[in-house]
């Protein structure tokens, strides 16, 4: 018998699931709605970013803008300034006069250009289409009625309201006529406008001109229009696509003050006098704008320069590619100048302002110390690159010295059959000629094969091979060379490694001692089919 | 007793299935031994109890006359069905939304990772590779456990336990499943995700993943402990040893078998006979396998010009 | 009559009539409008009446063993289970639902992968890039992916617990003996399609877990380069098994473009048809097959005609 006592009802059909849906749904839409704030804000951290930028933005352009609205007042105290402004005022009183008859002028004619326009544009269409039809009359009888409807609907008067009340008549000629010269009026009186107003523009002009070359930062109306741009700002992705390059850079969209105009500090951006935040901290200036209009980032992108996951946005670890799986982490900020080496790598002096001197030292640490002559580094290392110059020469020689010689032959046979003496002569000397050719040819070809030879020695190995030393070496020579091997050969790539006597006695007995002493090895023969690469 | 390392395997994106799989095959397996109990109990009460065998309802849920013996699926088990489905759907998002599916470097076919790992459904089969060459733990293995799970029905002839769960009376059964799914297939994996670290070397729980560790270990393979040399006799003596193997541990199993499940033994035809040992034996010659490797360092047993095991 | 009307001028005879016309088309409006707009309101009181409803739901929905009944069998969805089951078979802990839940997790995990298709080019440029992508850009992506990814975890854990709880209950004895082995066919396609995908974000994890599983398949007896008697029968490197599933002889662009026809159509196919035998099995071998009563060891070799029902 089971433990428990039987239920009377059967438990099957009456158990109630209702608390079990209860918390499901529950549960659900919990976890519904989860998705959806993550989907919407927990991957995307940088909303809060922008939304950080916008308030503290806007209060930093607030004090800027005092500060330059006082810089502003400054300069236009200056007696320069003054004298400026006192032509612009005077320039303006000269003008207003004729200026404002000339508007009213052309308020009105602008009126009754729109008057007969809308007449005249009527019926010139109806013309139009009435043209068509007779251009494209098939008989000449159509043509010619067609023709005669036009004529007579020209010669029809239609009339025009004026705004001023008045009615004319005008028949389509008239009216064509009027439609010009009132079009043709108002141009006259616009360009007397342009002439009646020059010396004001131009001196407000001269104004804003003397302002923008004295004031170092913005002028309070740039500022406002950033303030604009920031007020009206959604927060939305903000991204450099360079597709052929396979570079999307999301950095701006926490960035924000990257590229603005003004110069933003974290303590700029921080309220209170507190530690600069990660919100402050991401919104800093770019240093060096000179460097920054060098390599535009539209064209450039950022990751070029600073690694990182130009894509990711859900954090800032995966933005920066601080995580166990991307290869190109963000170069540390003391590391930043390494970022130049990606396409600078061949510039023996980099800099630009305050950025450069880093790398420009590691440059020439890394040349005076020699470090190529062991580590191969690009630069340094032309060896590779020549070889295939070379060895396409080589071909190309080959090539045409087959030809030349498939030619010779030609020219032989052609010689043996010829008509004449003089052309067999001719021919014969045609292709001995080009046999000249091809030995001259032999030669140059020598020449390219045995400097190939010493590339691909100094490509395969650093050094030579010292187990020869016995076989090759006298002796005596190797703690000579071991002293200072630049005082034999100056463009040797052996660095000086500063022995003392002792040392150098040691290691060339080493040498010396554990030389081979058989013949060399015989190197087995090449195989001639295998041309070059 | 390197806890970030233990963490660091656990929380590793990919391995997480296998850290759940196992609290819920000891659940799943603690529900069916409840249920195998309260069966077996029913069936000893039974046996003692003709007239009750003959009334009784023959199962261990409650049942009184007058309840309906079939309910309508609509809504009993469908309102189940659905619970079930918001649960794992809740369970699902749960997951998803918490953890990342893992994403790594680009491919790249100069750089090897290491361990390089299978996915961790076939862990036990790479786990296999140290004991076998790959035609055997790859491809030969694999096979046979297929083939070897579709043949269970047609062998099987006892025909108690059809449709219940109880231990006693598919002992054989069931000792068998569980030995080769727990304790080989589900441990091998274990092994593979937890154990085997770089150079698929054994790392214990807690032990860093050093890959420059250096271990000292020298196999050794059997006809050289006998210090047999010629390939001929070689050959002739590992063929002496497997075919030594199936016939002693054959004529073991019978004899077991034969005493403690006769009248399975009764019923059973030679064909099914002879497949159940095949392949029991087959399976047991996996973990022989293993202990000769990890206790004795004896890597082949059986060796030939064209294969070896 | 008509003629004298004619005889007198056509117009106003027409006239008459067109005008008493349009007087009887008014006062139909006025009778019939009203009494069709009741009519209207009165059929929309009880929409379970209409025709557009009775169109679409063919049985009644009050609470009746025979609404219930139909509730199953009616439904094209539903109808893959009988209308009426053993009173036990509805305990969760008989049957742990894990049949259930891995063809849900199934049917997730097509959806998923499904919406994921949309984002995803096979090729060896593009691959690691798109998962970036849906990772970062596409809305609801990250989530897609990893219900995706952890839902296939999930459908392998379920599948094994499936087969597990069907091998305790003995429902692979007769006559279900078949089904059984269509269900370790799903086994075997269900760790494939797990391991096709886990090629596809072309990443260390998915080309070297890929380049182990397929490189054993290079030691195949007889048909691997590698294997015994490989080398005798002519096998090498560009023409044996493991050529024939990569499409070359690394795991390269071909072997990408494989793996994502197998993974998102070629099993997918396969693995639905014998989905479809596997679920109709279920059915025609007589159903969920317990819990069974209690068989004792002296009624065990006594004939038996056929499954026998609840509560005998």
């Amino acid at each position: 018998m089971p433990e428990r006592p039987v239920p009377e009802q059967d438990p099957i059909v009456t158990k109630s699931y209702a608390p079990h849906y209860v918390i499901a749904m529950v549960l659900l839409m919990a976890t519904l709605f989860w998705a959806l704030w993550d989907e919407a804000f927990g991957q995307r951290p940088w909303k809060a970013f922008q939304e950080q930028w916008k308030t503290r933005y806007t209060s930093l352009l607030k004090t800027q803008k005092t500060k330059s609205a006082q810089v502003e007042k400054e300069i236009e105290q200056s007696s320069d300034y003054q004298a400026l402004k006192q032509k612009y005022e005077q320039a303006g009183q000269q003008a207003t006069a004729r200026t404002k008859e000339i508007r009213t002028q052309l308020e009105s004619v602008g009126a009754n250009i729109l008057a007969v326009q809308n007449v005249f544009t009527d019926r010139r269409a109806w013309v139009n289409a009435r043209t068509y039809e007779m251009e494209t009359a098939t008989s000449s009888s159509s043509k010619q009625s067609i023709q005669k409807t036009i004529d007579n609907y020209k010669a029809q008067p239609a009339s025009v309201v004026f705004p001023d009340g008045h009615k004319e008549q005008y028949t389509f000629q008239k009216l064509e006529e009027k439609y010009n010269d009132l079009k043709t009026e108002r141009a006259r009186l616009n360009a007397e406008l342009g002439e009646v107003s020059k010396p004001v523009t131009e001196a407000r002009e001269a104004m804003s001109a003397y302002l923008g070359e004295h004031m170092v930062d913005l002028t309070p109306d740039q500022i406002k229009g950033l303030q604009d741009k920031t007020a009206l700002w959604d927060p939305k992705i903000v991204q450099i696509n360079i597709a052929d390059a396979n570079i999307v850079d999301r950095c701006e969209s926490c960035h924000m003050g990257a590229r603005e105009p003004i110069k933003i500090t974290a303590a700029a951006m921080t309220s209170g006098g507190k530690k600069p935040d990660e919100y402050a901290q991401a919104f800093v200036s770019h240093p060096d704008k000179e460097l920054l209009g060098a390599h535009d980032p539209e064209k450039f992108g950022c990751s070029a320069c600073h690694q990182g996951n130009g894509r990711a946005t859900s954090s800032v670890e995966k933005a920066h590619g601080d995580y166990e799986h991307w290869l190109w982490p963000l170069y540390p900020k003391q590391n930043a100048e390494a970022g130049c080496q990606t396409c600078h790598m061949a510039d023996m002096v980099l800099a630009s302002g305050e950025v450069g001197k880093v790398i420009s030292d590691g440059k020439d640490l890394f040349r005076q110390r020699g470090c190529m002559g062991c580590h191969r580094y690009e630069g340094y290392d032309r060896e590779p690159e020549e070889l295939a110059g070379i060895q396409q020469q080589m071909k190309a020689l080959e090539t045409d010295k087959k030809e030349n010689s498939k030619q010779s032959a030609y020219l032989m046979k052609q010689a043996d059959s010829a008509a004449t003496n003089e052309e067999a002569n001719q021919m014969n000397q045609m292709a001995i000629a080009l046999r000249v050719t091809n030995t001259q040819m032999d030669g140059r070809i020598h020449q390219l094969d045995l400097q190939s030879r010493s590339l691909m020695q100094d490509m395969k190995k650093v050094g030579p091979n010292l187990k020869d030393a016995r076989l090759k070496l006298n002796k005596n020579w190797i703690p000579v060379w071991l002293k200072k091997p630049t005082d034999f050969r100056p463009t040797t790539k052996m660095p000086n490694f500063r022995l003392n006597d002792h040392q150098i006695q040691a290691i060339s007995a080493y040498i010396w001692q554990a030389g081979l002493t058989d013949a060399l090895p015989k190197q087995t023969a090449g195989n001639a089919a295998h041309t070059a690469r | 007793m390197d806890w970030r390392q233990l963490w660091d395997i656990m929380s590793a994106p990919d391995n997480v299935p296998i850290v759940g799989l196992i609290p819920l095959l000891g659940f799943y397996i603690y529900l069916a031994w409840k249920q195998a109990k309260a069966n077996d109990d029913l069936v000893v009460e039974l046996e003692g109890d003709a007239a009750l065998a003959k009334t009784h309802h023959r199962k261990s849920w409650p049942f009184r006359p007058g309840w309906a013996k079939e309910v309508h699926v609509w809504p009993f088990l469908l309102r189940i069905e659905f619970l079930a489905a918001i649960i794992v759907t809740i369970i699902l998002m749960v997951w998803s939304i918490t953890l990342n599916a893992p994403l790594e470097e680009p491919a790249n076919p100069n750089l090897t990772m290491n361990p390089a790992k299978a996915p961790w459904y076939f862990l036990g089969l790479q786990e296999m590779l140290v004991y076998f060459d790959p035609w055997i733990a790859g491809v030969v293995m694999p096979t046979l456990i297929i083939v070897g799970l579709m043949v269970i029905p047609y062998v099987d002839t006892n025909p108690l336990g059809s449709g219940y769960y109880t231990w006693k009376q598919r002992k054989f059964a069931i000792g068998t499943f569980l030995f080769g799914f727990i304790i080989l297939w589900v441990a091998m994996i274990i092994i593979g995700t937890f154990i085997r670290g770089p150079g698929w070397q054994w790392f214990w729980p807690g032990q860093t993943w050093d890959h420059n560790r250096l271990i000292y270990e020298v196999n050794i393979d059997l006809p050289d402990i006998f210090g047999i040399t010629s390939n001929l006799a070689k050959a002739i003596f590992g063929a002496i040893v497997v075919g030594g193997y199936y016939l002693v541990g054959g004529f073991i199993v019978h004899a077991l078998f034969r005493r403690y499940n006769p009248k399975d033994y009764q019923r059973m035809s030679l064909l099914q006979y002879s497949i159940v040992m095949v392949f029991l034996l087959t399976m047991v010659a996996l973990p022989a396998k293993m202990m000769l490797r990890l206790l004795w360092h004896i890597k082949y047993v059986w060796i030939t010009p064209w294969f070896n095991i | 009559m008509a003629d004298e009307n004619r005889k007198n001028g056509d117009e106003v005879g027409v006239l008459e009539r067109v005008k008493s016309g349009i007087k009887d088309d008014m006062q139909s409006l006025k009778t019939d409008l009203p009494a069709k707009a009741k009519e209207q309101l009165d059929g929309l009181k009880d929409p379970t009446k209409t025709q557009v409803y009775t169109s679409i739901f063919r049985h009644k929905h009050d609470d009746t063993p025979r609404n219930r009944a139909l509730g199953v069998l009616s439904n094209v969805f539903l109808h893959l289970h009988p209308a009426k089951i053993n009173r036990d078979s509805v305990r969760y802990s008989y049957t742990w639902g894990m049949g259930g839940i891995t063809f849900y997790l199934f049917i997730v995990l097509t959806f998923t992968g499904v919406l994921l298709m949309f984002y995803y080019h096979p090729s060896k440029v593009q691959a690691f890039r798109d998962v970036l992508y849906l990772e970062h850009d596409v809305p609801f992506g990250k989530l897609l992916r990893n219900m995706h990814r952890w839902a296939a975890h999930l459908m392998v854990i379920g599948v094994w617990l499936h087969m597990f709880r069907v091998f305790l209950t003995g429902s692979y004895k007769k006559p279900r003996e078949f089904n059984w082995n269509v269900g370790v066919i799903l086994l075997v396609l269900t760790l494939l399609l797990s391991f096709t995908g886990y090629l596809l974000p072309d990443d260390q994890l998915g080309f070297w877990a890929v380049t182990v599983g397929t490189n054993m398949a290079r030691a195949t007896p007889l048909l691997g380069h590698e294997g015994p008697l490989g080398a005798q029968l002519g096998m090498t490197p560009y023409n044996d098994v493991r050529f024939g599933l990569l499409g070359g002889s690394i795991v390269d662009a071909n072997a990408l473009l494989r793996s994502y026809i197998w993974h998102c159509i070629g099993i997918p196919i396969v693995a639905s048809i014998f989905m479809i035998v596997h679920f109709w099995r279920v059915r025609k071998d007589g159903g969920i097959s317990g819990p069974a009563p209690v068989m004792l060891a002296a009624e065990a070799d006594k004939p038996r005609r056929g499954p026998k029902a609840a509560g005998e």
